[in-house]
C-alpha cells in the first residue's frame, strides 16, 4: 500500500487547490453579481431623478394653470363651502332649497379625487328654477347635474329635485 | 523480445505503472489550478473593492437630498393628469342648459308640460316629459318638431295616447344628444 501514498497525497493537494481555487471564482461572481445589481439600482435611481428633475420643471413652469385647475376642485376639508354656495346661489335665484343628502364616493379609474353626491329639491318659478340650474353648471367649482326633473306644483310653481356632483381632491 | 518476468511481477509494475500516472495527472492538475488561482488573487480583491464602492455609491444615491425631496412630483404629475381628464370629462358632458333651451324651443302654445326628468347618460340625458295637449294635432306637431330636431333622437310617443282628440295627456320618453 506504501505505493499508493503518493497518489493519495497529489488527490488531497487536487482537492485542497480545487476547493481554494472554487472559493476564489465564486468569490469573484458573487462580486461581479453585486457590482452588476448596485450599477442597475444607481442607473436606474439616475434615470428616475433625471425624469422627476424634467417633471419639477414642467410642473413649475405649468404653476399658474394647476392653481386655476385647483381652484375646480373642492379642498379636502372645504366641504362646508360647496353647501354654503348651494345655499347662496338658491337665494341669488330666488328658489326654495332643501338638501337631502351630502356624500363622498370613490370613483374607479379616480386614485387622487373623490365624487361628491349632492341630493337636493328646489321649489320656485320655472324660469328661476331653470336659471338655478344653468347657475349650477357655471359654478366657480366643478360641478354637473347627474340626473333631476321638474314637475309642476300648482300656482305657477314647480318643483325639482336633482342629483348634483362635485370633484374633491383625496388626501 | 520475450519478457523474462514472471506475470505476477509483470502485473506489479503495470499497477505501479498506473499509480505513477495518477499521482502525475493529479499533480500537474494541482499545479495548473493554483497558477490558476493565483492569478485569480488580483481580481478577487479588485472585484471585492469594486462591490463595495458600486454600492457606496448607490447608497449615497438613495440618500442624496434632491433625490428624495423629489419623490413627491411622480404623485403630483400624476393628480394634474387625472385632474385634467375629469375635468374635461365634466366640461363636455354638462348639457343641462342646452337640454332645457332645446326643449323650450320645440314647446308651441297647444302644448302644456307639466314634468320634466333627465338622467345623464354617454354624450347627453335619456329624457321623460309628460303633459297634455290641446289637440291630438298639437300633440302629433309636438312630436313631429322633436323627431326632426337632431337633439333629439328616440322619441317615443305611446299611440294608445293619441286616441283623444281633446286635451290628451301624453308621456314621451326620448334620448338628448348633446349638440
Amino acid at each position: 500500500m506504501k505505493y499508493l501514498l503518493p497518489l493519495i497525497l497529489s488527490i488531497l493537494a487536487f482537492l485542497l487547490i480545487g476547493g481554494a481555487y472554487a472559493f476564489l471564482f465564486f468569490g469573484v461572481n458573487g462580486y461581479v453579481e453585486r457590482i452588476a445589481v448596485a450599477v442597475q439600482s444607481s442607473e436606474t435611481l439616475t434615470r428616475r431623478d433625471t425624469t422627476a428633475r424634467s417633471i419639477e420643471k414642467f410642473l413649475k413652469e405649468v404653476e399658474v394653470e394647476r392653481e386655476t385647475l385647483s381652484g375646480f376642485v373642492i379642498k379636502n376639508d372645504d366641504v362646508v363651502s360647496v353647501i354654503e354656495l348651494l345655499e347662496q346661489v338658491a337665494r341669488d335665484e330666488g328658489v326654495v332649497l332643501s338638501i337631502s343628502s351630502v356624500s363622498a364616493s370613490d370613483v374607479s379609474g379616480w386614485d387622487h379625487h373623490e365624487r361628491i353626491d349632492v341630493l337636493f329639491s328646489v321649489s320656485g318659478s320655472f324660469a328661476n328654477l331653470t336659471d338655478f340650474i344653468a347657475t349650477l353648471e357655471s359654478l366657480p367649482v366643478a360641478s354637473r347635474v347627474e340626473s333631476g326633473g321638474f314637475e309642476v306644483s300648482g300656482n305657477a310653481n314647480w318643483f325639482g329635485s336633482f342629483a348634483v356632483t362635485f370633484i374633491k381632491e383625496k388626501l | 523480445m520475450v519478457n523474462l518476468l514472471p506475470q505476477q511481477i509483470q502485473r506489479k509494475l503495470a499497477r505501479q505503472y498506473y499509480v505513477r500516472l495518477g499521482t502525475v495527472f493529479f499533480l500537474l492538475l494541482a499545479v495548473a489550478i493554483f497558477i490558476g488561482g493565483v492569478l485569480l488573487i488580483p481580481s478577487y480583491f479588485a472585484s471585492q473593492n469594486s462591490a463595495d464602492s458600486y454600492e457606496r455609491y448607490r447608497d449615497a444615491l438613495e440618500g442624496a437630498v434632491g433625490l428624495k425631496e423629489r419623490e413627491h412630483v411622480s404623485d403630483d404629475i400624476a393628480q394634474l393628469r387625472e385632474r385634467v381628464r375629469i375635468m374635461d370629462d365634466y366640461a363636455k358632458s354638462a348639457f343641462t342648459v342646452d337640454f332645457i333651451d332645446a326643449l323650450g324651443d320645440k314647446v308651441h302654445t297647444g302644448i302644456n308640460v307639466y314634468s320634466i326628468s333627465f338622467s345623464r347618460n354617454e354624450g347627453g340625458a335619456e329624457v321623460a316629459i309628460e303633459g297634455e295637449a290641446r289637440t291630438r294635432q298639437d300633440l302629433l306637431s309636438f312630436v313631429e318638431l322633436l323627431r326632426e330636431s337632431a337633439a333629439f333622437t328616440q322619441v317615443t310617443l305611446p299611440v294608445s295616447q293619441l286616441v283623444v282628440d281633446i286635451n290628451p295627456s301624453f308621456s314621451i320618453k326620448m334620448n338628448y344628444q348633446k349638440q
